[in-house]
């Protein structure tokens, strides 16, 4: 009957207590709705009308024990069922506090997932057996749903915020994984095995190479190489390096002293908002207050930060996210700091616009240090190219006469320049708040003179 | 009972001559019966096409593999299926055609209050049919009935904006229907007839009136979004455009799972009628069962999201819907135990009706407490969006809205032909009904357990057996639609005459001839009694009466 399986099988840890609920029911269903036919037939051939011998004096139209007697009991068996429904509900939505979490996105019609370690695949999901597994998932365009029958688990995925779910594979073995919400066209097709591993075979599995289609549409590798020789946590270290490349790092200092909170251990923390709220700072606040920052602002601090809302993948939001959630705090990730050098590959959304046609005479070698500066400081963050930033743009700023918040107006020389760097709050640019932090004598002499050089490079 | 002459004053006779103005006679009636017949055939011609459509899903779904059409003709063919059979079948089937023909008279009314009205919704009923099926004609739609966004708002390249308009335009039928009935049985009851007089038909008409004006704008302005955020683009369900996707299923199930209650409990009130005139006696706790009509319909818009109990709705959200869910359960649960305590002591005859009424009562129970399951959230997370669904919902609405509409048209069809149709036949086709349509849905259960999703167009291997017991016995249950088609036409042409009450009934309706004068009554009747004023002796009378060759 290997083929003609009529029951499916049991793999995780919730299988077999849905599965006791499940065979209650059913016996209580056959009871009732067994019963019910049998009875209906009796009285049918009974009652028929060619049986003349049935006694049908004293009829009955009502009574009143009878239907309180026919509510009450299955009034009571309901609300038994549903109490121990709704226990074994909370349980199947309450993971264990440490989990393994992989990350999956859907899109018409595949799946992709990525495991800590920077592991990717398509259309399928290892596990490692006996290990609490999360799942935190969205989807690049409609919603789908992630359903591994043999687990007896399964969850809507959307477009536009996380879900999430968590199981414990019990049994090693392929099982199947399908699409459950209708999504289009190949709806039918977007689905493939979860493979359940036990820990050792998963970790071996965990840097096998190949290679995969990323959630962008383009291949790579399934292994990513960590940046550096760095052991750990790849996907939280490339979030890392978005981080310092996109500018975050200037505004969220780990010391706290930056425009934005600082993000060490925030992530599971009870955050207090603006508006006298608290929220759980969990990965759909965290995804929240990337997209729409000015949505839930941090109790003590401005609605300045951009949206990056449409400027980054799912895939880079995922990383990020895996990046705020090492700094959490136990110990061994949290070590890592915004600052930690090496991201020279700013190649980024942000990324500069060198040296325009009427950029001012600069040394070429000290601004490309100077960039690397920029980026890794976090400038960049709020001194947009675009001029959507918190801080002025500073493009063509160089040489130029700059009117100030105070009302006069300053020729933005070198001294100027190097001034607000230090201590920004001196000469504010009009239309512009007070919020940069002063850099005073975190920079040397050199590193100023660079930072200037480069932003001279930066012509209209 | 021996009437063999067939009055020529029935509301179906035209004096006037020629075919125009024949055809005028039947297109701009406004005699509620009439009305009713143009529902009859209409609606039925949808339910022929939305079965159709049902037949090649169930072909595909031989083989595992995707032969018989792409997987685009798949998708737009259960879009179909789906579509069609809700909003242009199940919906309107009981309170339009049944209800329409039968409000006034059982309540001793010449016409519904609104007679322009209700031709006026047939008119829209139309007019949203040809949206649908022009959809279906220029392309189809792929969005599943059900229009889940930002997949119908941004994503589907089908004829969205046709089928939901034609949704829309339904939507009013329904509505004006429904009002029209809210306002005839209040105010048009005939003298004495009080609320605890109604035959239980009405109360099930006026429960389903109520949920239809209550909930019904809700989809119209759901639907309307969608078209907004398709056509201008504007941000309301696609979280690309910063809307909310799910914010279409709250609003979509707020008016979805009360429809349900609007095909289910008709189906309801015709089972009460047939039960009891089939059994020779007062139907049992009438009381109950017309307040349990009551606390479905209010409990109905309490339970719209056990559809999304995996949709990311909030754990405590989902324990409460679950909590309601539950309990409706109990008025369910009371209606099958009172209609079983009414054949207690009954003259039971087997005539057609009452075989669709019992095979009702088989199906919809079976449908009631896999309900039960899937309002359990801990199961649902494993079988919602599988064929355990397709099933469940299946039991309830072909066992029970089909098996009660037809059980129904049957009781009636001498009174609206004023002929008989094959008995035997007739059960013949009840029992092949049946029969198919156990071995169709009930194999949909175990395939559902096992995860085999819905709404798909290939599958694993391991599901084929399941799969193809499933569309065998989908071709038996398709023979047993067609039977009662051919014998009730040949009825008209050769059918015995009726006579005023072939079933030696007591509502109002077998008061007056078969079929009924234009204004039903030659004189408005008073009552005096309750609709099931069966002496106590009449079952004893009854099984003292029958001798061998009477009907079974």
């Amino acid at each position: 009957m290997r083929n003609f399986p009529l029951f499916p099988e049991q793999a995780s840890s919730f299988a077999g207590q849905i599965d006791v609920l499940y065979w209650t029911l059913v016996g209580l269903s056959l009871l009732f709705g067994g019963m019910l036919p049998f009875i209906i037939l009796f009285l049918m051939v009974r009652y028929h009308r060619s049986n003349k011998a049935a006694d049908r004096t004293n009829q009955v139209h009502s009574n009143l024990l009878l239907e309180a007697t026919w509510s009450g009991i299955p009034l009571l068996i309901v609300l038994g069922i549903f109490f121990w429904g709704a226990f074994l509900y909370v349980h199947v939505r309450t993971p264990p506090p440490r989990t393994l979490e992989i990350y999956v996105i859907g899109k018409q019609w595949m799946w992709h997932t990525q495991h800590p370690n920077g592991k990717r695949e398509n259309n399928e999901l290892h596990v490692p057996i006996g290990r609490p597994v999360r799942l935190i998932m969205t989807s690049q365009d409609v919603i789908h749903s992630f359903y591994i029958p043999a687990f007896r688990v399964k969850q809507d995925v959307l477009p536009g915020r996380y879900t999430s779910m968590w199981f414990e594979a019990t049994k090693a073995g392929e099982y199947h994984l399908f699409c459950a919400e209708y999504c289009g066209t190949e709806h039918s097709l977007m689905g493939g095995r979860v493979v359940a591993l036990s820990l050792a075979d998963y970790e071996r599995w965990l840097v096998t190479p190949g290679e995969v289609i990323l959630p962008d549409g383009s291949s790579g590798a399934a292994v990513p190489t960590p940046p550096g020789s760095a052991i750990g946590d790849p996907m939280a270290l490339v979030g890392e390096q978005l981080f310092t490349s996109l500018g975050c790092s200037g505004c969220h200092r780990m010391d706290g002293a930056g425009v934005g909170p600082s993000l060490q251990g925030l992530y599971g923390s009870q955050e207090q908002l603006a508006d006298g709220s608290t929220i759980t700072a969990d990965e759909n606040y965290l995804r929240t207050s990337i997209i729409n920052p000015g949505a839930q602002i941090t109790a003590g601090y401005q609605p300045v930060m951009p949206s990056y809302a449409g400027q980054l993948s799912e895939d880079q939001i995922n990383q990020l996210i895996a990046y705020i959630k090492s700094l959490a705090g136990d110990g061994a990730s949290s070590g890592t700091s915004g600052m930690s050098g090496g991201g020279s590959s700013g190649a980024s959304a942000t990324g500069s616009e060198a040296a325009g046609a009427a950029a001012p005479a600069f040394d070429q070698a000290l601004a490309a240090q100077g960039e690397r500066i920029f980026t890794n400081l976090g400038c960049v963050g709020c001194h947009r190219s675009d001029g959507a930033g918190i801080g002025p743009r500073l493009n063509g700023l160089y040489n130029t006469e700059q009117r100030l918040a105070d009302g006069s107006s300053v020729i933005a020389d070198v001294a100027y320049l190097e001034e607000s760097i230090r201590n920004a709050a001196a000469r504010v640019a009009e239309g512009y708040q007070p919020v940069m932090p002063a850099y005073g004598n975190q920079l040397s002499d050199d590193q100023v003179r660079q930072l200037i050089e480069y932003i001279k490079s930066l012509g209209e | 009972m021996a009437a063999t002459a067939f009055p020529e004053s029935g509301y179906l006779h035209d004096d006037t001559p020629g075919l125009w103005a024949w055809i005028k006679s039947w297109l701009f009636t406004v005699d509620h019966k009439r009305i009713a017949i143009l529902y009859l055939l209409s609606i039925n011609f949808f339910f022929l096409l939305g079965g159709l459509a049902a037949t090649f899903v169930r072909i595909e779904l031989v083989t595992p593999q995707g032969d018989l059409m792409s997987s685009d003709v798949y998708n737009r063919m259960f879009t179909l299926h789906g579509v069609i059979m809700v909003f242009f079948f199940l919906i309107p089937a009981i309170p339009s055609v049944l209800g329409n023909f039968l409000v006034p008279l059982m309540i001793g009314a010449r016409d519904l209050a609104f007679p322009r009205l209700n031709l006026f919704s047939w008119y829209l009923y139309m007019f949203g049919g040809i949206f649908a099926l022009s959809a279906a004609v220029l392309g189809g739609v792929d969005t599943g009935w059900t229009f889940y966004t930002p997949f119908s708002s941004t994503y589907s390249n089908s004829n969205v904006i046709l089928t939901i308009t034609g949704a829309f335009i339904m939507g009013f039928s329904s509505i004006a229907t429904a009002v029209n009935f809210i306002a005839t049985i209040h105010k048009m009851r005939a003298p004495g007839l009080t609320w605890f007089r109604l035959p239980l038909f009405i109360w099930a008409a006026y429960a389903t009136s109520l949920v239809i004006v209550l909930a019904t704008p809700v989809v119209g302005i759901a639907l309307l979004l969608v078209a907004i955020e398709r056509i201008w683009g504007v941000g309301i369900f696609d979280p690309a455009l910063g809307g909310d996707p799910l914010l279409f299923q709250h609003l979509f199930w707020f008016y979805s799972h009360p429809a349900v209650y609007i095909m289910i409990l008709p189906a309801f009130g015709v089972i009460s009628e047939l039960i009891a005139t089939f059994s020779r006696k007062r139907i049992f706790g009438y009381e109950f069962i017309a307040f349990s009509s009551m606390a479905i319909a209010i409990l109905g818009f309490l339970v719209w999201g056990h559809h999304m109990f995996v949709s990311s709705q909030s754990m405590y959200a989902s324990l409460v819907f679950s909590f309601i869910t539950m309990l409706i359960a109990i008025p369910s649960a009371i209606k099958v135990f009172n209609w079983t305590a009414t054949l207690y002591k009954g003259s039971i005859s087997y005539r057609t009706p009452m075989l669709y009424a019992l095979g009702f009562m088989g199906l919809f129970v079976i449908g009631g407490l896999t309900g039960i399951f899937l309002g359990v959230v801990a199961i649902d997370i494993h079988v919602t969006d599988t064929y355990f669904v397709v099933a469940h919902f299946h039991y309830v609405m072909v066992g029970g809205t089909i098996m009660a509409y037809l059980g129904g048209i049957h009781f009636w069809w001498p009174k609206m032909t004023g002929r008989m149709y094959n008995e035997v036949w007739g059960g013949i086709s009840a029992l092949v009904v049946f029969v198919g349509f156990n071995m169709t849905f009930f194999p949909q259960f175990v395939l559902g357990y096992l995860g085999m999703p819905r709404r798909y167009h290939v599958y694993p291997q391991e599901f084929q057996v399941l799969h193809v017991l499933s569309s065998s016995g989908a071709a038996v249950l398709a023979v047993g639609f067609i039977i009662p088609l051919i014998y009730l036409l040949l009825s008209l042409v050769n059918g015995r005459v009726a006579g005023d009450n072939p079933w030696d009934a007591t509502g109002l309706e077998w008061h007056t001839s078969s079929p009924p004068p234009t204004h039903n009554f030659e004189r408005i009747p008073v009552v005096t009694t309750e609709a099931y004023a069966y002496p106590p002796e009449a079952a004893a009378r009854d099984a003292a009466e029958w001798r061998p060759g009477s009907p079974l």
